[in-house]
């Protein structure tokens, strides 16, 4: 990227630039007669010059352009008014009036140009930054610290793009106005002219050398004041001991010396401040002192007239303003261009990749073999990760790459799979070098799936099919397409940006070889299969809630008649396998142990956050039933109960772990304002004067509390039975307007907003008993298989979010996700990392034979531990270290024995299959 | 059966003897509490563990099926904790685990165990002095063994 801030500014918005110079341009004259009206005004109307003569009106507003002679004189424009002098008074003071609203004009549409530009640049910039940081090669987008760049696009550039509006607008306009002042008063009076010149120049030389020592000294007192506070921890750390030896007086000694250099660089700073306001007040009061002696003398002896010297006057207040703000822009421009550089520099690295390029050396269909001569690969610090290995790969053959993790095996798969750029040797797929590829037909030559686990927040489905996410939607606009959209695709490209629009159709259904979204879902779930993984998957969809979606009548109606049918077929199930006791159902006229306080108080689910837990207390219906039935003070007692114990278990525990996660009562509530509860509470004691908010959050905490998996011992008989009280008048009194917000249970109607397992049991499983839960699933699955809903339920499932870093995802799912992802787009090279996946697996064979049986005909590397798991690999890379022994099928069959390198190579030579190590 | 009880349940186990009540309550926040009838069987042989247990109360019997038959490896009661060696070093379970009374256990599910390793020290160097201890019993009666063996050869050449 251009280092140099100014020429990036110029060189990106050297138009918008131009315009609004050429705006200031054309704002001068305004500005130049606005100086001028004001002498009129006191000299031709109050004074009465323009009348001298004896005439009761005067001419005003005629317009004669001056031409020589030869063109035929002076050229009359406008004639304009003959005016009596009350009435030329207030044509000239409405002329000045109508000048200081087109000067106002002026400024405003220049500074909202400069916000405009500004804000364009920063976009720009931000952008930029962006995207250069994605051309980064992988290993050095490794390096880089995610908080430290994003904070860098986000906040460090900020006073960067507020400067760019000002960059070169602000100094011309500033200067424009300034040398306007001066000429004006220049041509009044030469001498007062270089008086102002004068005073403006001495403001502008002393006041920032003042200013200079004013920050050294400021720094200075920000790190005597910051030692101070290191010494007094210090001192507090070991006062004991000092106490203990008597050593109190010495140490007091040290702190009072230290309060002192404190109070004196403090002192040098006032006498500093006061200093440089008191020259500023002084030079600015001292120049009215000058024009009214100076000027008033010229005024008596007859060089200057009353109307000249009140315009002087006035058209000097304007001249320090810009002064002052020109010396500011100054020292803002040193910040911007060091922040700039700094920033700059972080983005700057040695190579980046090229990410597309149309005339590129794409490799299309079947890959010929791979050929890997001395590949040698060091990280940073000359550590050898990979000794030179050499060898070749026939086209669709089964590698497998066997090594410990971070032995030379993860080296070996991040080279294959573009992660690691940077080695010597050469690996040439058919005729070109792996290196040479550009991003984009890498992409589509390899599917990589490494150890590391990249999961971006979003649904499963969005992370699963991200590597299809690569077809550039190529119509920009479309028919349909709202204003508001069709000036924000401009605006991306007046700010350099990209104009596609993230909600468009990105996939490339022709690599998952699908024609379009419907078959998404088969395409996962056939590679769900593949690598075993559709159980979790399921699990998944069966805890997910069940929304009513937009479909056709008859499909929803089909659905929801299969899914009571469902229902049917599972309480049968139960019954049949006397597995009755381990679902307590919904019953209208029993406390659900295995359910919340707060759904047995609504016996329902919601579907919307209007009766949400956390909104419980804040909606005025559900406040109201909990006020009637006085259960506020019972779930603010329980509320309190359950704070105190999860923070006094969870204190101290690093920040951002996931335990807190899986015990958390509210999604709204996490452990920081845990704490801030707890905290409250031990404060006050007597819990009737809480406040609102805390109210709320104890209560939303209490609802969702569940006996026997929090196991409080909060739940009584008689508590139990207020809450069956609360659930009548609740559902008796429920408003018509609150009717889309929940839905009862009802077992003969589908319940929108709970989950399918909710839905099939219609009730809840019990904590507690071994196995249950394995049982009940059993059970469900037949239900499901039998009245073809189990697809539903895949699609659920991949609709669940992910969580950040996939934090709601069993670990068997996020080993899978780069798996997925890397199967889904058929690619011609798969390197496949599935150490963690295996590790997950009952049966590692059959899934190693799956993923062969899937990849047939395409080149396969599988990364892993032993490569005792597929005897027959065409091929078997074993890393001992940093150090790779290939041996081949054929090699193998023959040297049952330990095959060393040498007899390796002698062995592939004779077989001429071009094995080498 | 609440927290507090599990948690004094949970003190009472030499293996967290040295953990402090707040994370004596956490451990016993986080496990499910799990009833298994006398007689039923807990984890298979040869099935890759998903679940560690700690046995609260009751006993349980290891058994494993080797080519020379069935073997009654050995019991483990009360304040015990199996299926933590197989799920550290990813191996499935070298036998049978059945109860032999009632048994109550607090069960911790793969991805719960490795975040309190992870987050919770003492819950780790807990772990860590149990497998210590077991291990070092185990050679220690390795060596034994093997000397009484040994003294056993020695005395009928």
């Amino acid at each position: 990227m251009e280092p140099n801030l100014f020429r990036y500014v110029w060189q990106k918005s050297k138009r918008e630039q131009i315009i609004v110079l050429l705006v200031i341009l054309a704002s001068i004259p305004f500005y130049f007669i606005s100086f001028d009206v004001p002498k009129r005004i006191v000299n031709d109307a109050i004074q009465g010059r323009a009348f001298r003569d004896g005439n009761s009106t005067a001419r005003l507003f005629d317009l004669t352009l001056p031409l020589p002679d030869f063109l035929g004189g002076s050229l009359t424009i406008s004639k304009g008014l003959e005016l009596p002098q009350v009435e030329y008074l207030f044509a000239l003071s409405f002329f000045f009036l109508a000048l200081v609203l087109i000067n106002g004009a002026f400024k405003y549409i220049i500074n909202v140009e400069k916000g405009v530009l500004g804000e364009r640049m920063l976009r720009r910039l931000r952008y930029d930054l962006f995207v250069q940081l994605l051309r980064f090669k992988p290993e050095d987008i490794r390096a880089v610290k995610p908080a430290e760049v994003a904070s860098m696009i986000k906040d460090e550039v900020e006073p960067i793009g507020g400067f760019v509006g000002d960059a070169f607008i602000q100094p011309v306009f500033l200067i424009v106005q300034a040398s306007t002042a001066v000429v004006f008063i220049m041509l009044q009076s030469v001498w007062l002219g270089s008086l102002a010149v004068f005073i403006v120049a001495l403001q502008a030389l002393i006041i920032p050398a003042l200013r200079r020592e004013q920050l050294r000294l400021g720094r200075e007192r920000q790190l005597a004041s910051r030692q101070l506070a290191g010494r007094i921890g210090e001192i507090v750390d070991v006062a004991p001991a000092l106490q203990g030896h008597g050593a109190v007086n010495f140490m007091q000694s040290d702190i009072s010396g230290r309060l002192g250099r404190l109070f004196d660089i403090r002192f040098a700073l006032y006498r500093r401040k006061f200093a440089v306001k008191f020259l500023n007040n002084l030079l600015a009061q001292i120049t009215p002192f000058f024009f009214y002696a100076v000027g008033g003398y010229f005024a008596l002896k007859g060089r200057l007239d009353l109307g000249q010297l009140v315009a002087v006057i006035a058209a000097y207040r304007d001249l320090p303003p810009p002064i002052k703000e020109l010396i500011d822009w100054d020292q803002q421009r040193a910040d911007v261009i060091i922040k700039y550089e700094q920033v700059i520099s972080q983005f700057s690295p040695r190579e980046v990749l090229k990410l597309d390029d149309e005339k590129n050396a794409a490799v299309s269909g079947p890959v010929d073999q791979i050929v890997i001569n001395q590949l040698l690969v060091t990280d940073n610090r000359s550590q050898t990760l990979l000794e030179p290995l050499t060898m070749t790969v026939p086209p669709g053959a089964c590698t497998i790459v066997a090594g410990k993790p971070g032995s030379g095996r993860d080296a070996f798969g991040r080279v294959l799979g573009r992660q690691i750029t940077d080695y010597s040797g050469k690996i040439q797929i058919g005729p070109v070098e792996l290196s040479h590829l550009t991003l984009r037909s890498a992409s589509h030559v390899i599917g990589y799936a490494g150890h590391e686990i990249e999961i971006i927040q979003g649904t499963l489905r969005d992370n699963f099919i991200l590597s299809l996410q690569r077809r550039k939607p190529t119509q920009l606009f479309d028919g349909a397409m709202e204003p508001g959209d069709r000036r924000r695709i401009v605006e991306a490209i007046r700010s350099g940006n990209s104009p596609l629009r993230f909600e468009a159709d990105w996939i490339d259904y022709a690599a998952a070889g699908i024609e379009d979204k419907q078959q998404i879902d088969v395409a996962i779930r056939e590679i769900l299969a593949v690598l075993g993984i559709e159980n979790e998957v399921y699990e998944l969809g069966l805890a997910g809630p069940i929304l009513p979606k937009e479909l056709p009548e008859d499909e929803r109606l089909r659905l929801e008649k299969a899914l009571i049918e469902a229902r049917t077929a599972v309480a049968e199930e139960l019954k049949a396998a006397n597995l009755t006791g381990l679902v307590e159902t919904f019953d209208p006229l029993r406390y659900n142990p295995n359910a919340s306080i707060g759904e047995n108080l609504m016996f329902g689910a919601t579907r919307s956050d209007r009766l949400a837990h956390d909104n419980f207390m804040t909606d005025p219906f559900s406040r109201s039933i909990l006020q009637a039935e006085g259960l506020i003070v019972p779930l603010v007692e329980f509320g309190s109960r359950i704070v105190t114990n999860v923070v006094e278990a969870f204190a101290g525990l690093p920040p951002g772990h996931q335990l807190f996660e899986r015990y958390a009562f509210s999604k709204s509530i996490d452990f920081e304002i845990m704490i801030e509860l707890a905290d409250n509470l031990a404060k006050q004691d007597a819990k009737s004067n809480l406040d609102a908010e805390m109210e709320q959050r104890l209560v939303a905490i209490a609802l969702g509390y569940i006996e026997p998996r929090h196991r409080y011992n909060l739940v009584d008989e008689s508590f139990k039975q207020r809450i069956l009280r609360a659930r009548n008048s609740f559902r008796a009194y429920l408003p018509q307007t609150y009717v889309d917000d929940i839905h009862f249970y009802d077992v003969t109607q589908p319940i929108f907003g709970a989950t399918v397992r909710d839905n099939l049991l219609f009730g809840r499983i019990g904590y507690g008993v071994a196995e249950s839960g394995a049982a009940v699933a059993k059970i469900i699955k037949k239900a499901l298989t039998r009245t073809g809903l189990d697809g539903e339920i895949y699609r659920l499932g991949l609709d669940t979010e992910t969580g950040s870093k996939g934090r709601y995802l069993p670990a068997r799912l996020r080993y899978a996700v780069p798996l997925v992802r890397a199967l889904i787009k058929r690619p011609e090279i798969y390197v496949l990392d599935i150490e963690g996946l295996l590790s997950t697996s009952t049966d590692p064979t059959t899934l190693i034979t799956r993923l062969r049986a899937h990849c047939e005909g395409k080149t396969l590397f599988l990364l892993l531990t032993h490569a005792s798991l597929l005897e027959d690999a065409d091929l078997t890379v074993s890393f001992e270290g940093a150090r790779g022994t290939v041996v081949s099928c054929e090699a193998k069959s023959e040297e049952t024995a330990m095959v060393t390198h040498e007899k390796t190579e002698m062995t592939s030579r004779k077989h001429d299959t071009g094995v080498v190590s | 059966m609440s927290i507090d009880c599990d948690t004094l349940s949970l003190k009472n186990l030499s293996i967290f003897s040295s953990l402090d009540a707040k994370r004596l309550k956490l451990v016993a926040m986080m496990g499910e509490r799990l009833h298994y009838a006398a007689g039923q069987k807990i984890v298979s042989q040869g099935e890759l563990p998903k679940t560690i247990f700690i046995i609260l109360s009751g006993e349980i019997e290891l058994s494993r099926t080797t080519p020379c038959g069935a073997m009654h490896a050995l019991s483990l009661g009360t304040g015990s904790l199996f299926g933590d060696v197989p799920m550290l070093c990813d191996k499935a379970y070298i036998g049978n685990v059945t109860a032999t009374t009632d048994v109550l256990v607090l069960a911790m599910g793969k991805d719960l165990f490795f975040e309190l390793l992870q987050n919770v020290p003492e819950f780790a160097v807990a772990l860590c002095r149990d497998l210590a201890s077991r291990l070092y019993q185990l050679v220690s009666s390795m060596v034994d063994t093997k000397a009484t063996e040994m003294k056993a050869a020695k005395g009928q050449p």
